[in-house]
């Protein structure tokens, strides 16, 4: 196994639980982090990917590209976070409440 | 960058969009009902312009900062951009003009806070809007969606009620799980042939099985987002806690969008293995969901009206 399959291999892992727990998980806050996991599941992936095996062109030096990709995915991350946080705690404060009512029953949990 | 006709159009359509976002913030709210004129008007022009220049000189693609397209970032102009570009400003100039009527029957101290964060908001959708529609690049498409669903889970918060909150809480973390799905799958054609250009994706694409799992998450991504046949399941609730502007905007055109991208991508990522059974499945699922949008969008409207009787 090489290092390049054990990272994709943990970036894929990272994204199912991120998955699974998104989807199983009633707490906002834990769904929230879930989907931070989620992402960093696939920032994993896109690091992987920029390993210096894979781009024939420059041997020596990783892709660029996938850095810059995973750059701007962890501005929107955090910036997307930090709306659902403030979402999240103003739904407190109003309702005292911290999982979403189940007002759609059966189609609350669809597969993935 | 030597045919600054369409470009510089383009440009233009997303720039305005954000300086208005700017100064809706700065200045007052006299200024602003009147800026709500202004800007369908702007828009408008902006897009005839662009129109004319693309009936000159045909589709184009424009390089951002003078990037070629594997490298920079390309924006593609052509007929279907220009028509749902047109269709954007006409919708979100239509509710830019209704917005201050809707508003003005309940100018309270909390609401004029939230007529403040109304504009703003709508311009920055209007410009993630615009940008998205003339994306040609896989990555640069997620950034859009990414803005798209910011603004309009602002936009939904607006009403301010707990159902409201509950709707948008909804709608921001399946956005999100949506785009992560959408950025997965991108980070897999990445991996294949290194390129994020859709012209380019489209020609060197080959239908192995990485190319099947990259397009069916970036798709499953793409159709929670459209809210296609079997993931309506989080619009009615988001659409129904936000304000009447809002709620028009969000239907007409934030749905679309979405759509917008899966046929984009679908014809021209996929052509090679967008079977024609596949393509019919896609297109009944279509169906059902704009079946069921007007049926939905009907019972809102008879709603909306009762209430305001």
């Amino acid at each position: 196994m090489t290092p390049l399959t054990f990272y994709l291999l943990c970036g894929v892992g990272l994204f199912g639980m991120g998955l699974f727990a998104f989807l199983t998980v009633a707490h906002l806050l834990r769904k929230v982090l879930a989907l931070n996991v989620l992402g960093a599941g696939v920032f994993m992936v896109l690091i992987a990917v920029a390993h210096p095996d894979r781009s024939s062109l420059q041997p020596a030096s990783p892709d660029p590209i996938p850095h810059a990709l995973v750059l701007t995915g962890i501005v929107v991350a955090v910036s997307a976070t930090a709306l659902a946080l403030a979402l999240t705690c103003q739904y407190y404060a109003v309702t005292g409440r911290t999982d979403l009512p189940e007002d759609s029953p059966g189609s609350e949990r669809p597969g993935p | 960058m030597n045919a600054p006709g369409p470009g510089l159009w383009a440009v233009l359509l997303v720039a305005t969009p954000l300086l208005l976002a700017l100064a809706a913030h700065v200045i007052g709210h006299r200024m602003q009902a009147i800026l709500s004129w202004i800007a369908p008007l702007a828009m408008i022009v902006l897009v005839v312009g662009l129109i004319q220049s693309l009936s000159n000189q045909g589709a184009t693609v424009y390089q951002i900062g003078g990037w070629e397209a594997p490298l920079g970032i390309a924006w593609r102009i052509d007929g279907l951009a220009a028509a749902m570009l047109a269709m954007t400003a006409v919708i979100v100039g239509a509710s830019c003009v209704y917005a201050p009527g809707y508003f003005a029957g309940s100018l309270t101290k909390s609401n004029v806070r939230k007529i403040d964060v109304f504009w703003p908001l709508t311009y920055l959708l209007w410009a993630a809007l615009n940008a998205l529609l003339l994306s040609a690049d896989v990555f640069n498409i997620y950034v859009t969606l990414e803005l798209m669903t910011l603004a309009s889970v602002g936009l939904i918060v607006l009403a301010g009620s707990a159902d409201s909150l509950a709707a948008a809480i909804r709608y921001l973390l399946l956005g999100l799980l949506a785009s992560l799905l959408y950025l997965l799958g991108v980070a897999l054609l990445y991996a294949n042939y290194g390129v994020l250009d859709i012209a380019i994706l489209g020609s060197q694409l080959e239908g192995n099985g990485l190319t099947w799992v990259a397009a069916t998450l970036m798709l499953v991504g793409l159709m929670i987002k459209t809210a296609l046949f079997p993931m309506h399941f989080w619009l009615p609730p988001a659409h129904a806690g936000a304000p009447a502007p809002v709620s028009a905007l969000l239907s007409a055109l934030v749905v679309k969008a979405s759509f917008y991208l899966t046929l984009r991508l679908w014809f021209g990522v996929f052509p090679e293995i967008a079977q024609p059974l596949a393509a019919q499945f896609l297109g009944l699922l279509g169906t059902c969901a704009i079946l069921w949008g007007a049926v939905q969008a009907l019972r809102a409207e008879r709603l909306k009206v009762l209430v305001a009787y």
